[in-house]
C-alpha cells in the first residue's frame, strides 16, 4: 500500500470538502458569466468605471479560485484510494452520507428549476411568462443552481461544530 | 410515537481519556462521523457500532440506546 499522508477517511473528508467548494465557485461564476452575459454589462456600462472593475475582480477571484479547488481536489483526491476517488464512493459513512445528500439536493433544485421553466413558460397559462432567454444561459442558470445546491450541504455541515 | 437513538460515546471516550480524533483514527473513520454520531446527528451503520463496542470493551447496547419520544 502506499504510504498516504492523510487516513482515508480524513482524505475523503478534505475531498469532499474542496469538491463543496469548487462547486460554490461554478456556482457563483455561472451566475455572474450570465448577468454580465444577459445585461450586456460590458457594454451597457462601458463608462462606469468602478462597476466593470468589481466585476472583472470578481470574475477573476472566482475563476482563479474554481481553478484552486479543482487542484486541490485532484491534490486530496491522490491521497484517497483511486476507486473511492474516482467513482466517488466513499467508504468513510459520514463522508458517503453527506454527499449523497448534496446529490439528491442539487438533483432536486435542478428538476425543481426544470419544472419551474416548464409552469412558467407554457404559452397556454394565463400567467406565461415571456423570455428569450438562450438555451446556453438557462442551461447556465440550471447548472449554477445545481452547484450551488451540492455545495449547500456539504459547506454547511462543515461550518457547524459538533464539539 | 418515534424512537431515537442516544448514545454514551462521549462518557466512554472521556472514561478512557481519548479525543474524537483518536478514537476516529482508532475505529478508522473521520472525526467528523465520530463528533455526528456523538451528538446524535448521524445514525452509524452496525459495523461502526461493532467497531466502537469492540473498542471500548463493552457490548453494543451499551453505548447505545434506543428511547422512545411521545411526539406531539
Amino acid at each position: 500500500m502506499a504510504n498516504l499522508r492523510y487516513s482515508q477517511a480524513e482524505a475523503e473528508e478534505n475531498f469532499l470538502r474542496s469538491s463543496g467548494l469548487g462547486a460554490l465557485a461554478v456556482g457563483l461564476y455561472l451566475i455572474l458569466d450570465v448577468v454580465t452575459d444577459r445585461y450586456n454589462i460590458f457594454k451597457e456600462f462601458r463608462g462606469n468605471i468602478p462597476l466593470i472593475g468589481v466585476i472583472v475582480v470578481l470574475g477573476i477571484t472566482l475563476f482563479g479560485f474554481m481553478i484552486f479547488t479543482f487542484l486541490s481536489s485532484i491534490h486530496n483526491g491522490l491521497e484517497m484510494r483511486k476507486r473511492s476517488f474516482l467513482s466517488f464512493k466513499f467508504e468513510d459513512e459520514y463522508v458517503a452520507s453527506l454527499e449523497n445528500k448534496a446529490k439528491v439536493f442539487s438533483y432536486s433544485v435542478g428538476v425543481f428549476c426544470l419544472f419551474a421553466a416548464i409552469f412558467l413558460t407554457d404559452k397556454d397559462r394565463f400567467f406565461a411568462v415571456s423570455t428569450t432567454i438562450s438555451i446556453s444561459d438557462f442551461s447556465r442558470i440550471v447548472l449554477s443552481m445545481m452547484s450551488l445546491a451540492y455545495a449547500l450541504p456539504i459547506l454547511s455541515s462543515y461550518w457547524k461544530s459538533d464539539e | 410515537m418515534s424512537e431515537a437513538l442516544d448514545n454514551h460515546i462521549a462518557k466512554l471516550r472521556a472514561k478512557q481519556k481519548i479525543s474524537q480524533q483518536e478514537l476516529a483514527e482508532a475505529i478508522g473513520v473521520s472525526r467528523k462521523t465520530i463528533s455526528t454520531v456523538e451528538t446524535m446527528r448521524f445514525v452509524p451503520s452496525v459495523i461502526i457500532a461493532l467497531k466502537l463496542a469492540k473498542h471500548f470493551d463493552v457490548a453494543v447496547e451499551d453505548i447505545f440506546t434506543l428511547n422512545q419520544e411521545i411526539s406531539s
